[in-house]
């Protein structure tokens, strides 16, 4: 197979930015529901390489999907930085393919275009339109996991939004992964 | 190339369309190259380009936007062939075929035709040699001809072609087919189908035979429905055919061409007629129609039928046996190979055509009930290859393979339900050693009382995508040592088939003086309908008359 391995620089710099966790309500009741929203973005390294050039490097040496595997979660949180139980999370995949586009927009000249495709957890795929529209496809996530009062138990509860993204080795550099925690909120459960 | 070659700048032909992609087609007319919107309405999706001398022409491209969205998601671009026949920088597709330096899947059956002689004259059909027609040609490569279009074959780079499909015209019309296999298998080709009507072998009890020893590996049958009416090629004689390739133990694959209004009723029926046959029959190839020739736009609609148009008909007239979700599009195929070539670290034969070309599935038929079963009702088919996604993942970011082929082992087990598994069938065990120990041996246990469903629509000049043509894997291999897509092939006759099958053809006359032998002394003269009631035939002849439509495989 035809790899010739050529890290991108700054890819260590990848990192989780703007996690955040919000809730639909400051109170909840035992017997209802409420919605956090989690939001996080990929930044730094990866999310800067991921352009045009690194898909046709990627795709040149046969390296023709990226996987970004998410783990995002929301945990109780016991003092400062200690939390203890997972009260919701998900881990899923955005798999960004790598292929050569003949669309005439993309390609006025003919030539060769490397273009790319991300398929979203569900298997829903987006065609970006733009470079910055893949980037934010890929790597900007926002989930909303919706929890019963009695999830969380009577009394007044701080909260932490956890976020964590992996990836694996390419052509373009070494698998890696990087992970982060939100600022904490608090709910009162009736 | 003698023409010149056009290609359009993109005109403004999408404000109020939702459109998916964008591509590049070609003008039915004049063939100039056009920029193309692929766009969905009303649930389906449809293509328009816009010729400056011609118009715009608008097509439907794909019968379901919901299942055009799900095969999607399967894309993955192919390693394509990196020893180029046609070696050249810029991507004029179709004009460079091939395969040129740009061409993104290697060959996954290579077509090689050794006739364009057939034993029937089908009115619609101007793909075999007729007299009477101004400069007709019979074309029939010679024997070094052949050995040296197969090592073109082998010759590719990173995967040499593996897989032949002998073709016609009718193959079987000529004396030399078995030597011609022979001289195949010892290129070391490993499949080899016979493309044919059958009509020589449902006659000749001993060809079936003769071919398997040989090294044929299954037939390739024109069938086209279980009537007269919708099938007057070889209704009468496909059970003849069969009957013979049973006796050989040679497999039989039936290829329905599906025309709306023709026979698109009868899906479900051919399904039923192989399920009788299923210890023959391993497998039916549905090819809805392409439309060759000039037709109107009302006729097109009237005989146009998509992929998901023949699943959804299927899912119809099985009673739900066999459902739209049980197929998958060829691309699916991909996780696995990428496993494979992990874990070998060796390039592996890889069937990376475009979603919107093929579609499969495999059904089992129930010892029991006698229903057919479909893989999907036993396998969690999404949920296996995303493990095999993950683990190949794991592998190039230097896993050890041990570990992880324990892992597969520990888990191949949860994506089979084995309550509803078919009996005497163990496909995690076949999985396990299929892509761990690269043993195939045991993939024949697949085939009992199992058949492969498959659809590929062969694309027309309405309907031509470059992103399609561009990766596919249905080739044809020529005389001067290209090796042409499928579909570049015989949309474009007169770039590629035709004017490649003139230059190495001679003329009727000359054939003739040199073999001895009249054109139409080969012809069938229906021998095995001879005891069939009049209006019977008057009924077939009903059907032949009633569509414009000339099928695109030649036999
Ligand atoms: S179809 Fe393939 S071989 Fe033909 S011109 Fe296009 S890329 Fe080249
Ligand atoms: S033969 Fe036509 S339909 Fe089949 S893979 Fe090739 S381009 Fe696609």
């Amino acid at each position: 197979m035809k790899y010739v391995y050529e890290p991108v620089k700054g890819l260590e710099r990848t990192c989780i930015r703007n996690i955040s966790i919000s809730s639909s309500s400051d109170t909840v009741r035992l017997d209802e529901p409420v919605d956090f929203t989690v939001k996080l973005s990929v930044a730094g390294g990866i999310r800067d390489a991921f352009t045009s050039d690194l898909w046709e490097k990627a795709w040149d040496a046969w390296d023709k999907t990226f996987r970004m595997t998410y783990n995002i979660g929301i945990k109780k949180v016991v003092a400062g930085p200690i939390t203890k139980d997972v009260i919701k999370s998900q881990k899923f995949v955005r798999r960004a393919t790598f292929y050569w586009s003949r669309s005439p927009e993309l390609n006025p000249d003919y030539s060769k275009k490397i273009w790319v495709m991300v398929v979203l957890e569900g298997r829903e795929p987006v065609h970006p339109k733009s470079v910055d529209e893949a980037k934010t496809t890929l790597f900007d996530v926002k989930k909303t996991f919706r929890v019963m009062g009695s999830d969380l138990g009577k009394g007044k509860h701080a909260l932490k939004a956890f976020g964590k993204a992996s990836w694996g080795r390419h052509i373009f550099g070494e698998k890696g992964n990087s992970q982060s925690v939100s600022k904490e909120i608090t709910i009162t459960c009736k | 190339m003698a023409q010149i070659i056009q290609i359009d700048r993109p005109v403004e032909t999408s404000k109020s369309k939702n459109v998916i992609r964008k591509t590049m087609s070609i003008c039915p007319e004049c063939m100039k190259i056009l920029p193309a919107d692929v766009f969905e309405r009303d649930g389906k999706v449809f293509m328009s380009k816009v010729c400056p001398t011609h118009g715009e022409v608008e097509e439907l491209y794909f019968g379901s936007y919901e299942m055009y969205t799900k095969f999607s998601t399967y894309w993955t671009d192919g390693k394509g062939a990196l020893s180029p026949n046609v070696p050249i920088d810029k991507c004029a597709c179709p004009t460079n075929c091939g395969l040129c330096s740009n061409h993104l899947s290697h060959t996954g059956l290579g077509n090689m035709i050794i006739t364009n002689r057939c034993d029937l004259t089908c009115w619609y059909c101007f793909f075999y040699v007729k007299k009477g027609l101004e400069g007709a040609y019979v074309y029939e490569p010679t024997m070094e001809q052949m050995t040296a279009m197969i090592r073109t074959l082998r010759a590719q780079r990173p995967v040499p072609g593996n897989s032949m499909q002998i073709t016609g015209g009718e193959p079987t019309l000529r004396e030399d087919l078995v030597d011609i296999v022979k001289m195949i298998k010892r290129e070391g080709i490993n499949h080899v189908q016979l493309n044919t009507n059958g009509i020589n072998i449902a006659l000749n009890t001993d060809l079936a035979l003769k071919l398997r020893e040989a090294g044929v590996s299954n037939l390739y049958l024109s069938f086209d429905g279980v009537t007269p009416k919708t099938n007057p090629k070889n209704h009468w004689e496909a059970p003849y055919t069969i009957e013979n390739c049973r006796k050989a133990h040679l497999g039989v694959v039936l290829v329905p061409t599906v025309i709306k209004s023709i026979n698109d009723h009868e899906l479900g029926d051919i399904l039923r007629f192989a399920q009788t046959n299923i210890d023959t029959v391993r497998a039916i190839s549905y090819q809805p129609v392409s439309l060759t020739g000039r037709m109107s736009k009302k006729e097109r609609e009237k005989y146009r039928i998509t992929i998901p148009d023949c699943i959804e008909r299927i899912e119809e007239q099985t009673n739900g046996e066999v459902t739209k979700d049980d197929w998958f599009p060829v691309p699916t195929c991909s996780p696995v190979t990428h496993f494979i070539e992990a874990f070998t670290k060796k390039p592996q034969y890889e069937l990376s055509i475009h979603f919107a070309c093929g579609a499969g599935t495999y059904v089992f038929e129930d010892a029991d009930t006698k229903k057919l079963v479909p893989i999907t009702k036993f396998v969690d088919i999404r949920g296996l290859l995303e493990f095999l996604e993950e683990k190949t993942e794991e592998l190039e970011s230097g896993a050890n393979r041990y570990v992880i082929a324990a892992r597969f082992l520990s888990k191949i087990n949860g994506f089979v339900n084995k309550e509803k598994q078919p009996k005497g069938l163990s496909l995690a065990k076949l999985l396990t050693s299929a892509l761990l120990k690269h043993d195939y041996s045991s993939v024949g246990q697949f085939h009992l009382n199992s058949m492969f469903l498959g659809m590929m629509h062969f694309q027309d000049k309405y309907n031509q995508d470059e992103e399609r043509l561009q990766r596919c894997d249905i080739h044809y291999v020529t005389p001067d040592m290209r090796i042409i897509p499928f579909c570049s092939f015989n949309v474009i006759p007169e770039w590629y088939r035709d004017r490649i099958q003139q230059k190495y053809g001679m003329p009727i006359e000359e054939w003739e003086k040199k073999t001895g032998e009249k054109l139409e002394q080969r012809l069938y003269r229906g021998t095995l309908r001879r005891n069939i009631a009049k209006h019977e035939m008057n009924q077939m002849a009903c059907a032949t008359q009633a569509a414009h439509i000339e099928p695109i495989t030649g036999t």
